[in-house]
C-alpha cells in the first residue's frame, strides 16, 4: 500500500528541526501503525546523522601558501604601505636615513658661514651679515610669517605670523611683538620635522593614507 | 569576527596580500569542504578550492561589501564545482569509485593514516558511502545538500548562494536527501 506524500515531507521537515507540533503528533502516530513509513524514517535520520558527520574536511597542508603563490603580484606601493604601518619605530629611522641624505639634508647648514636667508613677506629688514643678524625695525610690520635661516633674528617691530629661525635664536626687543607661534629650530631632527610638517614631502602621505 | 572579516576585505581592496592570506586561513576548511563534497576526489577539490580563492582575490572589486563575504565566496567555490561537474566525461567517477586502491577519497585515506579501530573504520566507511552516493546526485541537488550541512549556514543564505527561492532551496535538500535513503538503503540489502 503506498502511503500519503505528506508523510514523507513532514520527515524531512523533522530531520530539519521544521515540524510543527501537529504534524509531529500526527507523523508519531502513522509510523506507530506503518512498518514501511517507520523502515523510511530510520533511514532519512541515518542519512541526517551520515551527512552531518563530516569532522574531518579539511583543506590539505600547505594549501594557503599554494593559494597565496598564485596571486597576481601584488602592487609594490601596497607593500610598503602594509610595511610602515607595521614597523612605526622602522618607519621612522628609515624616514630619518632617508631625509638625511636627500636634499633637506643639504639644505641644513650647521656652521654659521652659510648665508642668511629670509623670507618677511615683503617687508622691510635689515640684514647684518657680519654679526650673522636679521633685524626687524621698530615700526615694520611684517604682514605674515618671518623665517629666517642661519642667523639671528631681532624683532623690535611687528610680526603679524609665526616667527620661526633656523639655525639661530630670536630675541624680542621690548618694542617688539609677535602675533603667531614662535619656534628655534637648531637639530637637524627639528629641522626634519619642520620640513615634515610644512607638508613639502609626500613621505607624510605614507603615513595618512591608511 | 564579521567585522575582522570586513576589515580584511578593505585591505584586499587596497591589494594587501597578507590580508587574503588571513581570510584564506579563514575560509580554506568550508570551501574545501563545499568542492570535496560535490566532486569526491581529494586532488581536484584542492585544486577548485585554490582556484575559487584566487577569482576572489582577483576579482575582489566587484564583491558588494552590504552582503556576507561568505556568501560571496561560496558562489564563486559552487559555480567553479559545477562547472568542473558539468565538463566532466560521465565514465571518469566510475573509474574513481572502482579504483579504491588508489586511496583517492578521504575518508579511506584517513582510515590508513590513523589505523583506526574497527568500528571507527565502519563509520569512516559509511562516511565514503554516502560520499561516492552524493556524487550519484545531480548537480543541484550536490550543491543544496553540501551546503545544508555545512554549519552555520541558514537557508536564506544557501538560496543567496545559489541565487534560488528558499522554497526551491528546501524542495532541492529534501529530494536530494530521499534519493540518499534510497541509494543507501539499495546498497544495505
Ligand atoms: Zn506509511
Amino acid at each position: 500500500m503506498k502511503c500519503d506524500g505528506k508523510y514523507s515531507t513532514y520527515m524531512h521537515k523533522w530531520v530539519d528541526e521544521e515540524i510543527e507540533p501537529l504534524e509531529k503528533i500526527e507523523l508519531l502516530q502513522h509510523v506507530k501503525s506503518c512498518s514501511v513509513c517507520k523502515g523510511k524514517f530510520e533511514e532519512l535520520k541515518n542519512v541526517d546523522q551520515l551527512l552531518h558527520n563530516h569532522h574531518h574536511i579539511k583543506a590539505p597542508n600547505g594549501f594557503t601558501s599554494k593559494v597565496i603563490n598564485q596571486l597576481p603580484r601584488e602592487k609594490t606601493s601596497s607593500k610598503m604601505r602594509r610595511w610602515f604601518k607595521h614597523h612605526p619605530l622602522l618607519t621612522a629611522a628609515v624616514l630619518f636615513l632617508l631625509l638625511m641624505s636627500s636634499s633637506i639634508y643639504s639644505e641644513w647648514g650647521s656652521n654659521k658661514s652659510n648665508p642668511i636667508s629670509v623670507s618677511a613677506n615683503g617687508a622691510q629688514v635689515k640684514i647684518d651679515q657680519e654679526n650673522g643678524k636679521v633685524i626687524v625695525p621698530e615700526g615694520e610690520i611684517v604682514k605674515g610669517d618671518l623665517v629666517v635661516r642661519n642667523g639671528d633674528v631681532e624683532i623690535a617691530g611687528k610680526v603679524e605670523g609665526d616667527v620661526t629661525v633656523i639655525n639661530g635664536n630670536q630675541y624680542l626687543a621690548s618694542a617688539g611683538h609677535i602675533a603667531g607661534e614662535s619656534q628655534e629650530i637648531h637639530k637637524i631632527t627639528e629641522w626634519v620635522w619642520y620640513r615634515l610638517k610644512d607638508g613639502t614631502s609626500t613621505v607624510k602621505e605614507w603615513f595618512t593614507s591608511e | 569576527m564579521d567585522i575582522t572579516v570586513k576589515r580584511l576585505v578593505r585591505s584586499v581592496k587596497k591589494g594587501d596580500q597578507k590580508a587574503f592570506e588571513e581570510l584564506v586561513e579563514i575560509y580554506k576548511d568550508k570551501v574545501y569542504h563545499i568542492v570535496y563534497r560535490m566532486l569526491g576526489n581529494v586532488h581536484e577539490a584542492e585544486d577548485i578550492a585554490q582556484e575559487a580563492f584566487v577569482r576572489a582575490y582577483i576579482h575582489i572589486e566587484r564583491f558588494n561589501e552590504a552582503h556576507k563575504f561568505s556568501t560571496w565566496l561560496y558562489r564563486i567555490a559552487t559555480n567553479l564545482t559545477i562547472d568542473r561537474i558539468r565538463k566532466k566525461k560521465p565514465d571518469y567517477y566510475l573509474d574513481a569509485e572502482l579504483g579504491g586502491g588508489e586511496g583517492l577519497t578521504l575518508y579511506s585515506q584517513i582510515a590508513v593514516a590513523e589505523q583506526l579501530p574497527e568500528e571507527k573504520i565502519e563509520t569512516f566507511e559509511l562516511q565514503d558511502r554516502i560520499q561516492k552516493e552524493i556524487l550519484h546526485l545531480p548537480p543541484k541537488y550536490r550543491s543544496a545538500i553540501t551546503l545544508k550541512y555545512l554549519e552555520e549556514l541558514s537557508l536564506k543564505e544557501i538560496s543567496e548562494i545559489l541565487q534560488i527561492p528558499v522554497s526551491t532551496v528546501k524542495t532541492r535538500i529534501h529530494r536530494g536527501r530521499e534519493a540518499l535513503r534510497k541509494r543507501l538503503k539499495d546498497l544495505d540489502c
